[in-house]
This record gives structure tokens, sequence and C-alpha cells, in this order.
């Protein structure tokens, strides 16, 4: 008896009412470490609206301590406010917000998390893929809750290209090909690029359900077996940052309710309780959680070559040779980009037929950029 | 034939041989066996009409019709014999010349031939069976004449049986027909009546049952057992009959009753025949979703049911993350669900009492059972222990569910699951008033999810029940059990964090009742019932000697909840009864214990803790009591018409914890404590009943209005499990529901099934000054079980004996959620802006399933050594991708709605059954 049966999962849109104005969104945390501060004000937008983020600006962001002192973070555009302060470990702060349309927030006290540095970020390869990890520990067991992102860079390469079109102007179309350098040799200009990303998940792990404040394992990113990430080399930034025990719990619920959901036990989903509140309309919804850390981070380079196999394809496909003919070439063109000859005589000099491939698969920084970073080795 | 009567004084004495016997509380079948064997003569009798005579006899070569004589000195037996050595013995036939002068009644027939032939069709019957119509012709006789006073009355009491099998036959309904009186036989099959002196006719039925009658002439209290026959053939046949009626002249409202001969007519998922799912089927019971056996009667939460199998009570009845009911139907009886009039000598839940009542086995002989399907392997041996006087039930099942696990959500994949479940029944008649009932059950599930964490529970429970005959008119039922629920949840994948998390109830139990059978008027229950609690609310330790994890343990919880009741059913008329009933209850939460104490006027949190406070152990630390009312009454407005009002109130004790639409095997309970108060309800209904084409279709309409007072919800984002401070998580709220609740049922005819229409509403109001957050700012909010409307229609069509159809078809509102209203930009993505709680719904429900049975063979009568059965069908027959769940997550950035359906396309099923 086989039944071939299975549970269905469709997209689906409910026909929900749209909520008419946006609620004040706040992220980011007080810098106690003597970084630099970033608020960052925006405003909800209607579910599947195209504008994402609406950045709030023209509001005052006050930092106040809990003995009186303040310190007011500048607008840098985009709904960002930051400030470089130098606050008291042993002091509470809170955020004091004055939006452009004259309503007044304000959050609650935090108590500073002093963060602990990051042990070691390594990785386990499966055939699966490339699982990283993240280790910390708090000698002083006084740190619990910790929150982690991250930036990641890769270097990736194209098809290697020492091909130009030659074009007929008044056709306006290529003819023919011709070497791009005398000496044969390719652009690597366009060869090599790196291209970046940020974590969009949350990642958050505690240890207070243990004997000492240690983690040893906090599952970072997974790069999936065959992904463009590793088909060279590879580098991830990992930032930690510690958290009180509340605002744990408010990334905590933020997680269960908007990436794990789908389950047969969901929890019914709630919108998460911040630390802020609108003082002159107390009940407006305020959404985010302000607190007090500092954040420390370390940076971790893989390579193809460490990884025991990484079967990199991408998606590139170089098309089947092109005769190095007029009429061939404009059946055949459709907008691809010359690579490599196929047959020649004289040594290369003529070219019979060649390799053309789609203009991204040659050019890298039509997805990437050609500018080594300055943490590249 | 010739037939030679002898009188008392035993004129052929000087003919019969000689016997011997020493006997001691023989029965009649030992008298028969022991006399025939000695004097080689035939003893003729009817083995239903000396259930429970027995007979000490001590005499040394005696004549045969002296030891007769000796044996039925003082009783209402009587003997004859012909020419051929038979000997007849009758009882309550007089072959005396003077009959009693009523006996005749209005028709005249000749004297010597009425007896003779009483006589002879009384004998016939122990030799093969017979019809019916001839059985109403013969009379008992209880008592003398002489003892008769006018208008003084009796009480005629006794056990109605299976002939074929000597179970009891629960509800059949032992009517007087010339005084339109009647009662219902209890679980036992015990019934009692309160009758003038005089004649009467009895008539007896039962569903499944032939009708049977008795004729008796009753002069003191007496006690008569009725066998009763199973009916083989009334597809043709209508019965019909003014009594039977019962579900017009109960006086409780809201109870609905469906045995297991229609639960396994019902089309199920892969044709496991599934009890939840078959309560699932009447009127005012939802659940808010597929895969789950979670029910919500009459707008309660899933933990407000009382689920007693056999008395014990069961805390999760459902495998397989609640897709299947834990009860085996090969050893179910039947299944009864109070809704609305709850007896008094239930307590402790909201909403309703679900009994599920296993079958007594077979007192006659070794039969069982076995089956296959795509889900289970079932396995069922019944039989007596000691013939006539004890028999045992005995079923397993296990599962092979691996293959299950590609329904679930991709999540699931890689798991593994298994399941099974033990019943074992005894039962022991010890003398003429004494009974012993014994219920053990078992069930454990395991399931391991990505070979990472593995989940295990499971029921244990255990019963012993001592019920004991003072008189005909009172007996009492003592029970003493203990039931557990338990889950755990283990993981070792990272030996740093290896863990085991475990829970537990267990509960001790004392019930005793009393049933008393005052008058014809009054019928009276009460009884003491005591429960203690003992709740280990979380364990979580480490795994391995590498695990870092430090234990966590969360206090032991005990409470003793008890409780007296008295109920009186009161027969004002034969129009008009009532049942009062009172049930005062009392619960004490016990020490050991600490317990927070927080800032009065503050809001309940971590931070308004202002110290500790320690309860030694056995030391009270906080009382709750109080009366709960029961109150239903019936009025007959004509023969198929009625009228019912009812009033109840509740109070419940123990609260499962859970933020979770589905119920979950791994929800916790809470008993009430300092903070968490006990749940209180009260329900109003209403309810019209008429009966059409001769009582073969009964409609009823019922209406219902419930204030729920102190109803525990959880606070948004609440932690519930491992929460030494779970106070601080949770809210009181307060609850109202209503609705109205339409069925229309044919219980006879080839086609038989219901319609059942419910309207229902419920909704909360958070009203915990304490709580702090305010959900919905305080208006009331739908909770997660409001389904407004629900249609189910459920149809069995015979074709013959060997094939029939079965079909159901449901329809409902989809269950409240709580969806994005909006999105916004936090941690590196966009995220959903919820909504107020539940301001939204999934998508409507609606299934249709089908399914043919064909039986292998049907001859009951002839000994077939085995009888096979086939079940096959199709659930979900339209293929609908029914909602089970609508999301919305953040994927890669971007926040995406999902609508996930379990069962989204028709299932197929097989399964093949054996009877031995």
């Amino acid at each position: 008896m086989i039944l071939v049966v299975a549970s269905c999962l469709q997209k689906y849109n409910a026909p929900v009412r749209p909520l008419p104005t946006g609620y004040l969104v706040v992220e980011g945390y007080i810098d106690i470490g003597g970084g630099t501060t970033n608020i960052r004000l925006s405003r909800t937008t209607p579910l599947n609206d195209s504008a994402v983020y609406l950045a709030e600006s023209g509001g005052t962001v006050v930092v106040e301590g809990s003995l009186g002192d303040s310190g007011l973070l500048s607008p840098q555009g985009s709904g960002i406010y930051s400030a470089v302060l130098s606050l008291n470990p042993r002091e509470q702060y809170r955020l004091r917000i004055t939006t452009s349309n004259g309503e007044q927030y304000l959050s609650g006290f935090e108590q500073p998390q002093l963060t602990p540095p990051i042990d070691s970020i390594y990785w386990a390869s499966s055939s699966d893929g490339v699982q990283i990890f993240a280790a910390t520990h708090d000698p002083s067991d006084s740190v619990r809750y910790f929150l982690w992102n991250y930036g990641e860079t890769w270097e990736f390469h194209t098809y290697i290209s020492n091909l130009v079109w030659v074009y007929d102007s008044a056709l306006e179309r290529p003819v023919t090909v011709a070497y791009r350098y005398p000496d044969m040799s390719y652009d690597s200009s366009i060869y090599t690029c790196w291209q970046g990303d940020s974590s969009s998940t949350i990642i958050v792990g505690a240890s207070n359900q243990l004997g000492q404040s240690v983690i040893d394992a906090q599952p970072i990113t997974f790069i999936p077996q065959a992904d463009v990430r590793l088909s060279v080399e590879y580098s991830i930034d990992v930032n930690q940052i510690a958290l009180s025990k509340n605002v744990y719990a408010f990334y905590q619920q933020l997680q269960t309710n908007t990436e794990q959901l789908g389950s047969l036990f969901d929890p019914l989903p709630s919108q998460p309780a911040g630390n802020i509140s609108c003082l002159t309309n107390p009940n407006e919804t305020v959404v985010g959680y302000v607190y007090v850390s500092r954040q420390e981070s370390k940076r971790k380079f893989i390579s193809m070559l460490d990884v025991p196999f990484w079967a990199y394809v991408g998606d590139c496909f170089v098309s089947k040779p092109f005769y190095n003919n007029p009429t061939y070439i404009q059946y055949n063109w459709l907008g691809n980009y010359p690579t490599i000859p196929d047959e020649t005589t004289d040594f290369g000099a003529n070219i019979i037929s060649f390799y053309a491939a789609s203009y991204a698969c040659v050019d890298c920084t039509l997805t990437g950029t050609n500018i080594k970073p300055g943490f590249w080795p | 034939m010739l037939l030679r009567s002898l009188d008392s004084n035993g004129q052929l004495s000087g003919q019969a041989p000689l016997v011997s016997l020493d006997l001691h509380q023989a029965s009649i079948h030992e008298l028969a066996q022991s006399l025939e064997k000695q004097s080689g003569w035939r003893i003729f009798y009817d083995s239903t009409k000396f259930d429970s005579s027995r007979f000490d006899l001590n005499l040394q070569e005696r004549p045969l019709t002296e030891a007769l004589k000796m044996a039925f000195a003082n009783t209402d037996f009587h003997f004859s014999a012909d020419a051929y050595h038979h000997v007849f013995i009758t009882k309550g036939i007089t072959l005396q010349p003077e009959l009693p002068e009523d006996f005749f009644g209005n028709t005249a027939l000749a004297k010597k031939d009425s007896s003779q032939k009483a006589a002879e069709e009384e004998f016939d019957e122990n030799v093969k069976s017979k019809d019916t119509a001839v059985q109403a012709n013969k009379l008992l006789v209880f008592g003398q004449k002489s003892a008769a006073h006018p208008n003084q009355r009796v009480t005629i009491s006794g056990y109605v049986k299976d002939a074929a099998t000597g179970e009891p036959v629960n509800g059949a309904t032992v009517y007087v027909e010339d005084l339109k009186t009647g009662a219902a036989a209890d679980q036992f099959g015990y019934y009692t009546l309160n009758i003038p002196q005089g004649r009467h006719i009895i008539s007896i039925q039962s569903i499944e049952m032939k009708d049977t009658r008795r004729e008796v002439v009753i002069y003191k209290d007496a006690h008569m057992n009725v066998d009763m026959r199973k009916q083989i053939a009334t597809l043709k046949r209508v019965v019909i009959s003014a009594s039977k009626v019962a579900n017009l002249r109960n006086v409780q409202m809201g109870v609905q009753k469906i045995d297991i001969k229609t639960i396994k007519t019902l089309p199920v998922l892969f044709g496991e025949a599934d009890i939840m799912k078959a309560v699932l089927t009447m009127p005012g019971v939802q659940t808010v979703s597929e895969a789950s056996t979670g029910l919500n009667v009459r707008g309660g939460s899933t933990d407000q049911n009382l689920i007693l199998f056999n008395g014990a009570t069961i805390y999760n009845p459902s495998h397989f993350f609640g897709m299947f009911s834990a009860f085996d139907p090969e050893v179910v009886k039947d299944v009864e669900l109070y809704k609305s009039s709850i007896p008094a000598k239930y307590g402790g839940r909201l909403s309703s009492v679900l009994e599920v009542n296993t079958r007594e086995g077979n007192q006659k002989e070794y039969t069982g059972s076995a089956g296959i399907g795509p889900l289970t392997s079932r396995l069922n041996i019944e039989g007596p222990i000691q013939k006539d006087k004890s028999s045992f039930v005995f079923g397993a099942r296990t599962t092979y569910a691996d293959w299950l696990l590609a329904l679930l959500p991709a999540q699931y994949k890689n798991s593994k699951a298994s399941f099974y479940d033990l019943n074992l029944d005894i039962s022991q008649q010890i003398g003429r008033k004494d009974n012993l009932y014994f219920t053990g059950y078992l069930s454990n599930d395991r399931f391991n999810l990505n070979n990472d964490t593995t989940y295990g529970y499971g029921n244990r429970n255990i019963a012993v029940k001592w019920k004991h005959s003072f008189s005909n008119s009172l007996y009492s039922v003592l029970s003493i059990g203990y039931d557990r629920y338990q889950y755990s949840i283990s993981s070792n994948q990272d030996s740093l964090t290896a863990y085991k998390f475990s829970f537990d109830i267990n509960q001790y139990y004392f019930r005793l009742h009393f049933n008393h059978y005052l008058s014809s008027k009054h019928t009276l229950e009460y009884g003491i019932n005591s429960l203690y609690y003992k709740l280990h609310p979380g364990n979580y330790e480490p795994e391995g000697e590498t695990s870092l994890v430090v234990p966590q343990v969360i206090q032991a919880e005990q409470a003793l909840e008890s409780a007296v009741y008295l109920s009186d059913k009161y027969t004002l008329s034969d129009d008009f009864s009532l049942e009062a009933g009172i049930r005062y209850s009392v619960y004490n939460y016990l020490g050991p214990q600490q317990i927070n104490n927080y800032a009065p006027g503050l809001p309940r949190s971590v931070d308004n803790i202002t110290d500790t406070s320690y309860y030694a152990s056995g030391k009270i630390i906080k009382t709750y009591q109080g009366p709960e009312y029961r109150l239903s009454a019936r009025y007959l407005l004509g023969n198929d018409y009625s009228l019912k009002a009812g009033f109840n109130t509740q109070r419940q004790y123990i609260h499962m914890l859970s933020n979770t639409a589905a119920m979950a095997p791994t929800d916790i309970w809470k008993l009430s404590d300092t903070y968490i108060r006990p749940v209180l309800g009260d329900q109003y209904s209403l309810g019209l009943y008429k009966n059409l084409k001769s009582n073969t279709m009964e409609t009823s309409l019922e209406v219902y209005y419930k204030n729920i007072l102190d109803n525990l919800d959880y606070k948004n984002g609440a932690q519930l499990v491992l929460n030494p401070h779970i106070e601080t998580d949770v809210l009181n709220t307060k609850g109202k529901a209503y609705g109205v609740e339409f069925q229309i049922k044919k219980t006879e005819g080839k086609l038989t099934g219901w319609i059942s229409y419910t309207y229902s509403r419920v909704f909360l109001k958070q009203d915990d000054s304490y709580a702090g957050q305010l959900i919905n700012n305080g208006n009331y909010y739908p909770a997660d079980y409001d389904i407004p409307n629900d249609l189910v229609l459920v149809g069995n069509y015979k074709i013959s004996h060997r094939f029939s159809f079965s079909f159901n078809g449901i329809y409902s509102t989809g269950r409240p959620i709580t969806l994005p209203i909006g999105q916004y930009y936090y941690a590196g993505s966009e995220r959903a802006l919820y909504s107020d709680r539940n301001a939204y719904r999934i998508p409507d429900y609606f299934r249709t399933d089908f399914s043919i049975f064909i039986d292998g063979n049907h001859r009951i009568k002839q000994k077939q050594r085995t009888h096979n059965s086939w079940s096959l069908g199709v659930y979900n027959l339209t293929g609908r991708k029914n909602p089970y769940s609508v999301y919305y997550v953040s994927q890669n950035g971007v926040v995406t709605g999902y609508k996930l359906s379990i069962f989204g396309s028709a299932i197929p099923f097989i399964n093949f059954n054996i009877r031995f």
C-alpha cells in the first residue's frame, strides 16, 4: 500500500486591510564601548508595498543617562542618527526621540552589557555545504545572552575573455571579433571581482542553562554546496553583541514570529513588545527595542581549496562555437559577448570560430566590484 | 406431547431414580448436570431464567422428584416430567389448577392448553432460539397473591445482558407498557423499576438487539435478569414503538452517544476507526485543525474536556502529533459526550465530559480479531476467565508510521515516529451482589525529528471498580485508580548542550458513588470524590558526561481536589421530570512549594517580586471551594415532542498552558495556585426535541449561553515551559460563548445518519488588572477556537448485509488567526507587523470522505471459524487543499505569505479485518 500524498505549501496573500499610517520603528543600540552609536528610525509600510524601507528623517534623537547626562545624535540621512559618545559602563541609558511631526518617544533605561570577545569563528563541511560557527565565553559569567550579525564578502571570477566585438556602426551590430589586446591577453579587470552581503536573519544564543557562560558552537550561517560564495575565496566578519535577558527575549520573539513559522505547532504570532513608548499618544504602537551594549568582531577567511569538495558551476553557459562570419553572428548574436577563440589558423591570428556567453558572465563588474577590499589578503 | 404435571406432593416419586447431592451455591446448570448424570433423565430449562439463581442442597439417596422439590422450595420454580423421562423446569409458570385470577386478563383462553403451551415453549427456547412474538407469552410470577396489598409498590431490578456474550447491554430501555414508565439500564446493564403490584408487561429494547418482553405478575420486590439476543435481520423491518424515545424522555440535555458500530462506519483517514474524530461529527464539537484531536465543545478550550476511559482520566487522547486518537476501536463499546447537563458525579472540567466505555468481554467463549491497515496493525482477544462470571478483553495496536512523515511539512522529513497502545479490561462477578472491574491502559508515542530531537509521550492508567448491590434499589460503586500523563524531549546533537526535558502529571483518585432508587418518582445519586494531583512541571537535565547543561527543576506541584454531590431525578408526572444536583468541591493547593510574593497593586512581573514564602510539605497554601449546580428539566408536549432546559455550573482547577493553535503533545498543565484561580463557568441551555416518522427520525434544536470566568490565556510572547514564575506570563480572561445546535438523525432503515449544524461564537476579554499588558486594548476578542459555522453530514447506506457505503461532508468556518497588517525593516530583513490578536481567519474548511464496507460473510448463527471484512475509501474526496495554517515568514529579507495544507489531496485507504 503505497500512498503518494504530501502536505502542500502554497504562496498565499490573505485579504487584510492595510494599515493607514506607519508606526515608528527604532533599531539600534547605544554603544558603550567607544564605538559609533547608530540609531535607525523608519516607518512601517503596508504589506506588499513596494516601499519596504521608509526612512524617518527630520527627527531629534538624544541619549540620556540615568545620572542626568545626555548626548545628541546627528542625522546621517536614510533615517540614521549617529554619534560617538563617551559613556559610563556603570550608568543606565535611554533614548528620547522627537519626530518631525512633533510626537515624542522615550525608551526604558537599559543596563550596559559588556560583550566578551569572540573566541573563534570556525567552520565544518559536509556533503551539503559549509556551516560556519562562532564560539565565545564570558570569564565573568555575567553575560548570558548574545546577538550576532555578519557581513560577508567573496571573490568570484568570470569567463576569461580576450576577444571583443567589432561593430559595424551603420548596422549597429557586431560583424566580427578581434583580440582585445595585441598580445592576446584577457582583461583581468573584469575577471576578478568581489561581492558582499549582510545577515538578514536573527541569530541569537544563550548560555543561561549552562553552568558557565560558554557558547561553543553557535551556528552563524550555512553555505550550501556549489554556492558562488566559496567558488574562490570567502570572508565573513562576525559581530557579537551582548544582550540583557529582556532584549534577548525580544529578538527571540521577533525570530519566532517572523522567521520560524510553518510547523505543525506554531505559536500564535504576535507583535513583540519593545521598550519604547509614545509619550504624546500612549496607545500608539512603537516597534523596536533600544539597548546598551558594545560590539566585538572577528573575521574569518575560507578558501575553496580548504574545502574538500566544492562543485561550483554557476549559472553561466558558454554557447556553442560561433562562426566568425557576419551572417552567422547576425543570427546568433543575441546580446552575447565573445570569450575565447575556438578554432584558429596561423597560430591564432585568424579566428574561424569562438565561444560567447552572456555579458554578466564575462564582465564581473556587472554583479560585483573589481576594487579589492582593504581587508582582502 | 404428553405432559404429566407433578405437584408439590410429587406423585411420581416412587418411579423416580434416586440421587445424592452435595451442592453449595450451585447454578442451575451444575444442578441439572449432576441430576442428569445420576438419574439418566433429561432436564430442560431456560438458562436465561436462572441467571442468578443459586442452590444449596445436601441429600443422600433421595428420589429425583424429592431433590427437585427441595431445590425449588420457596422459589417460583416449578417442574414437570413426561413419560420419556424428560424433566421440565420453569420459572413463574404455575402448572397448578389454580392460576392467578388475573392471569388471563380479558382473553378467555382454555386454561389447560394455555398452561401447557407456555411450559412447552419455555423449554423449547433452551434448545433453539425462537421468534420474539412467542416470548411475550411468558409469565413470570414473583411472590404470592396473598401478599398483595392494594396500591402497594414493589421494586424490580436486574441486569440486562447479551445472551451470546454475557456482556451488559448499556442503555437498554426497560419500559412498563401499561404504566408508560421506564428506566434505562446503566453502564453495568443494571436497571431498577418501581411499579405497583399486579400484572405488567415489561418491554426491553436496545439498539442492535432484538426487542424482548417479559410478562410479570409481581407481589414482592424481585430480581429479574434479562438476556437479549443480537438482532440479525433488521434491514427491511422498521420497529415502531412508543418507547424508543430516549432522546425525548431523557431529562438530560446536550448528551450525545455514539456506539462503536456507528464509529466504524464513518470514513476516516487511512480507515482507522477513530473515536475522537467520530465525536467531532457531533453538533457543538469542533476542532481547530483536522490534524488534531483537541476538542472544543461549545466554545470551550481543549483542556476543558474530561476524557474518561472507563473512569480513568486521559490527558492526551492522541497519537502521532494528534492526528489519530489513542483509543483502540476494538475494545471500545461506545462514547458518550455530556456538553450541557453534566451529571453531578462528574466535575473538574468546564466544557464537557467524554466517557469512553470499553466492552466487558465475552463471558461465554474466546473470540478475537486482528486487523491490518496502512497505519496500524491491531490484535484483540477476549473471553471468559470463569465462564459466565468473569471475562477479559485485551487489545493492542502498533504502528509503522514512518512513511506518514512524508505528509508533514518539510522540516519533519528525515524523522522517525512510532506509537502503540495496550488495553486490558477484566470483569469478575462475585456472588449475586458484587462485581469487580479492572481497567489498565497504556499508550506511548515516540518521534524523532531530523535525528536530533526525540519526543516521547504517553498515558498510563490503572483503575479498579467494585460494584455492590445492597438491595434492589441501592447499589454503590467504589473506584480507585492512578492516572499518569508524561512527555519528554531530549537532544544530543551537541554534546555540550545535550539535554533531556521531562514533564508529568500523576493523579490518584478515590470515588464512592451511590445510586439509590427511592421510588418511581425519585432516584438519588450521591457520593464523594477525592483526587490527589502531583505534577512535575519541568525537569531540564544534562544528557551525557560532557554536557554543560545545569539541571533546572521546576518545583513539583501538589493539590487535593475533593467533592461531595447529591442529585435527584424527580418525576413529577409522566410529562414532567426534573434532575437537580449539587456538587460542592474543595481544592487545596499543597506544599512543599516556594511562592513568589508580588508588590501589591503592581503588574505581576519579575521586577515586582518582593520576596518568596516557603510552605512545608502537606501545608495548605491556597484553598478554593464552591458549589456547582446541575439542573435540568424535561417536559413532554405529546408523544413525539419534548422541551428541555438546563442550568449548569462548573469549576476547573487544572489548566493546560498552550500558545499554539493546535493541541500539542508538549503543552504543559498547571494547577491552580495562589495566583492562578480556578476557571468558573456557567451554562444556560434550552432544547426542543421532536421525533418524526414513528420515532425513526430524531430532530433536536438546542441553544446555549455560557459565561466563563478566569479563563487562562497567555501574554503575547509568553514563556510557558520551564518558567519558575509562570504567573507573570499568563493572564486571566473572562469569556462568553453562545450558540445554536441543530440536528436531524435517522436511526432506522437502509439509510442512516445525521446532519448537524452548529452556530457558535466564543469571545474572550482580558480583565486581569495585574497582567500589565492589554490584549487588543482590553476589548473582547475571538478565542483561537471561535468557529461560527459548522455543518456535518454523516450517512451510511446499506445495500445488503454485506455491502454498505458511508459518506461524510464537513464544512466549517476557518479559525481565527493573527495576520500581518504591515511590514517594517529590522535586523537586516523585512518583517511582518502583526494585527490585533485573532483579527482575521484562515480560509474555510470543506472536506468529503467516502468509504465502502464489504463483509466476507454474515452468518452469525452458524459457527464460522473466521469472519473477515474489508473497508476501503477515500479521505478528502475532492482533494481540496484545506488550510491547516496561514503564516508569513521573512525569507531572504522578504516577507512571504504561505498557506499550509496537511492533507492537500485525496487520500485513498484500504483496511482488512479478521475476527475469530
